[in-house]
């Protein structure tokens, strides 16, 4: 084999690769994408400083599973490739320094089963699962603050699905605004993709909103009336700060048809209709425990089509 | 988790409500001192947008917001130069300047507005919050908005009463962003101009005014009641006899007001402003002759407002208009006036 300058050398002694053999164990890590946020924008933390935030809307029909199987030398190999997944490599990279592996290498294998081009979060969704797999690889358990650390760092802003618990998460800086200490309340989400030709917002490039003074106050009503619905479990009062989070971030990031899609929200009884801030994906929000349900669903898909939306997928968060 | 903090100053501590459930389907919402909020909101914003660089800062007030500012420039070591028409309780006027504040008094409204206009065309610096036009000063509530749907959910009903129609404006702009359906309820002071009665001098600091300030979106507003000063006073005591509260005018005013409409509508749930306590504007509620011989002590209320069904229609007593979220012009009053 012929050796690069920079790599290990040859192992030759027998109790190195013993010890080597003991250490590699294939590191699993999953993580679900997510479907945009219910609320974005900018929100005052415990400083009374203004930061951005968000919060998620998690999309368990879709996942990314990395496997990670380390090796001595520091090379860091990534499948499908290093190019595609710049982000998780560089997650792989962090989380090796993070636990202190700088000079170790290895494997990094990404499976994603979200559909292409659909923006569900695709690019945080591999860094989770990655950061999650490199430090299964040495048995590490990283708590959720450190592992959003990382991702932020991998990829300049994250959504929070790190999270199992709903949080306002500042997706910039990597730290939680606010956390309300219990999940989201159940939902079923009629989702479908207003642009199969967008492939999410390079955070790197695209400038963050630019909110007005009174945009940032409008925010924190919203705050208030998600906290509650957070609270009481309550998909109604989710539903209408969702919709108002979407209007007011509009102008930003316009989807296609959304005066129309938020009609047809109001016509059908839905509890509101949610946006990715960054992505092209739109849901609409239903109450899982009304009695017509399936009915307003499969009128929300026919309708949707009506729109120019032919492919719809549904999904449920929230334990029932 | 959230857990208790400990405030870093009396303003802070005041920028938030506490809510008080007073009947079944009315909450309180009561401020230690409710002006701070705007005052610190428009000094805040203005450092951020560079128009406070020189600190200094002239307004025209006749109470409340006045006292508000001082207090935050004080805190912020801001040179603030108060304008007062005459008339201005000399009790308050003590209080500003016991806050460092040059207190000035001219003549009326009108005279103190000349002055600003005069002072600030020679100084370009001067910072002139002026709560009666800026949008800032609605602006200021979403906190308010944010507390409210954060401690009941959606609320059927605001009732407030009204100066400059910041607080009522502004939080139910804030709330209507969830909840369309939000009734707005004003309480404004018999002879005052705000809903198109012509004014009257001589009425309690906070509640009402004597001009008409753009922060008062009437397009908001779907249902007025007129209160009078000796009204506002036994309905302040009232609020004290069944509750304990000692709050100023403007809150019994409101209390009168959101009593009757709670009553009315026991399906719905409404949340009324309490902006003040008793002991900031007024010597007392309790002094029976004083208030005897200024003609402003009543021992009963009456239990239902008169229901007027326009502006100008002549009352003397609380009275209740169905506004229906009109505008000012709407109601044609320089028409009226004139037939
Ligand atoms: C003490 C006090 N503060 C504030 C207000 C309400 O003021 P504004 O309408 O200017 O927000 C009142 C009103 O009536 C008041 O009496």
């Amino acid at each position: 084999m012929e050796r690069h300058p920079g790599t290990a050398p040859p192992i030759n002694d027998e109790a190195q690769i013993e010890e080597m053999l003991i250490e590699t164990v294939l590191g699993v890590g999953t993580c679900e994408a997510h479907h945009g946020e219910l609320l974005q924008g900018m929100f005052y933390n415990n400083n009374g400083d203004i930061t951005r935030g968000l919060v998620t809307l998690p999309c368990p029909i879709f996942h990314t599973t990395a496997k990670f199987l380390p090796t001595p030398q520091p090379e860091l190999h990534v499948l499908p490739s290093k190019i595609a997944k710049r982000k998780a490599a560089r997650a792989a990279e962090l989380t090796l320094e993070f636990t202190q592996r700088q000079g170790s290498g290895g494997l990094l294998f990404l499976g994603n089963d979200s559909p292409e081009g659909w923006g569900l979060g695709s690019s945080t969704t591999d860094v989770v699962s990655t950061i999650r797999a490199v430090a299964d690889a040495f048995s590490i358990s990283l708590s959720s603050d450190e592992v959003a650390r990382i991702a932020v760092k991998a990829e300049v802003a994250s959504d929070s699905i790190m999270y199992a618990d709903a949080v306002l998460f500042a997706q910039r800086e990597g730290y939680v605004i606010e956390s309300y200490d219990r999940e989201l309340p159940p939902m079923e989400i009629v989702g479908f993709n207003t642009d199969p030709t967008f492939a999410g917002i390079d955070t790197l490039l695209h400038p963050p909103a630019n909110y007005s003074w009174d945009e940032i106050e409008a925010f924190r009503p919203l705050r208030g009336l998600l906290k509650r619905g957070i609270f009481d479990q309550d998909p109604n009062l989710i539903g209408k700060v969702a919709t108002e989070s979407a209007r007011l971030n509009q102008k930003f990031l316009p989807k296609p048809r959304f005066a129309d899609i938020l009609q047809l929200g109001e016509e059908i009884g839905a509890v509101g209709v949610q946006v990715a801030h960054s992505g092209s994906v739109v849901g609409i929000i239903f109450d899982p425990v009304d009695n017509q349900l399936t009915r307003k669903m499969a009128k929300a898909v026919a309708a949707l089509r009506q729109l120019g939306f032919p492919a719809c997928h549904r999904f449920r968060v929230g334990a029932i | 988790m959230v857990t208790r903090v400990v405030h870093n100053s009396p303003i802070e501590a005041s920028l938030l409500p506490t809510f008080i459930r007073l009947a079944k389907n009315l909450v309180a919402a009561t401020f230690g001192f409710m002006k701070l909020i705007p005052a610190t909101f428009i000094l805040e914003q203005a450092e951020k947008d560079e128009r406070l660089k020189a600190g200094k800062i002239i307004e025209t007030t006749s109470g409340p917001f006045g006292l508000a500012l001082a207090i935050v420039a004080a805190q912020r070591n801001y040179s603030l130069t108060l304008l007062c028409p005459k008339g201005v309780d000399p009790a308050i006027l003590e209080q500003m300047a016991n806050l460092g504040a040059k207190v000035e008094v001219l003549l009326d409204q009108q005279e103190c507005i000349d002055q600003i206009q005069a002072r600030r065309s020679k100084d370009r610096e001067l910072f002139w919050p002026s709560q009666y036009h800026n949008p800032q000063n609605s602006g200021s509530y979403a906190g308010v908005a944010e507390a409210i749907l954060e401690a009941m959910g959606n609320v059927d009903c605001l009732i407030g009463a009204v100066g400059s129609g910041g607080s009522l404006c502004g939080t139910g702009k804030y709330l209507r962003l969830v909840g369309q359906d939000l009734r707005v309820v004003a309480v404004d002071a018999m002879g005052s101009v705000l809903f198109g009665k012509s004014s009257v001098p001589g009425r309690l600091p906070g509640m009402g005014n004597g001009v008409m300030p753009t922060t008062l979106e009437h397009r908001m507003v779907d249902e007025v009641h007129w209160v009078t000063s000796s009204e506002a006073l036994c309905a302040a005591r009232r609020l004290h006899k069944f509750h304990g509260m000692c709050m100023g005018t403007s809150s019994g005013a409101a209390f009168l007001a959101s009593s009757w409409w709670a009553s009315k509508n026991p399906d719905k749930t409404a949340v009324v402003f309490f902006p003040d306590h008793s002991s900031r504007l007024f010597t007392s509620l309790f002094c029976k002759e004083t208030l005897q011989a200024a003609d402003l002590w009543l021992d009963e209320l009456p239990s239902e407002p008169k229901e007027i069904s326009h502006p100008r229609e002549e009352s003397n007593r609380w009275s209740r208009l169905e506004w229906a979220r009109r505008s000012l012009n709407s109601w044609e009053l320089a028409r009226e006036a004139s037939e």
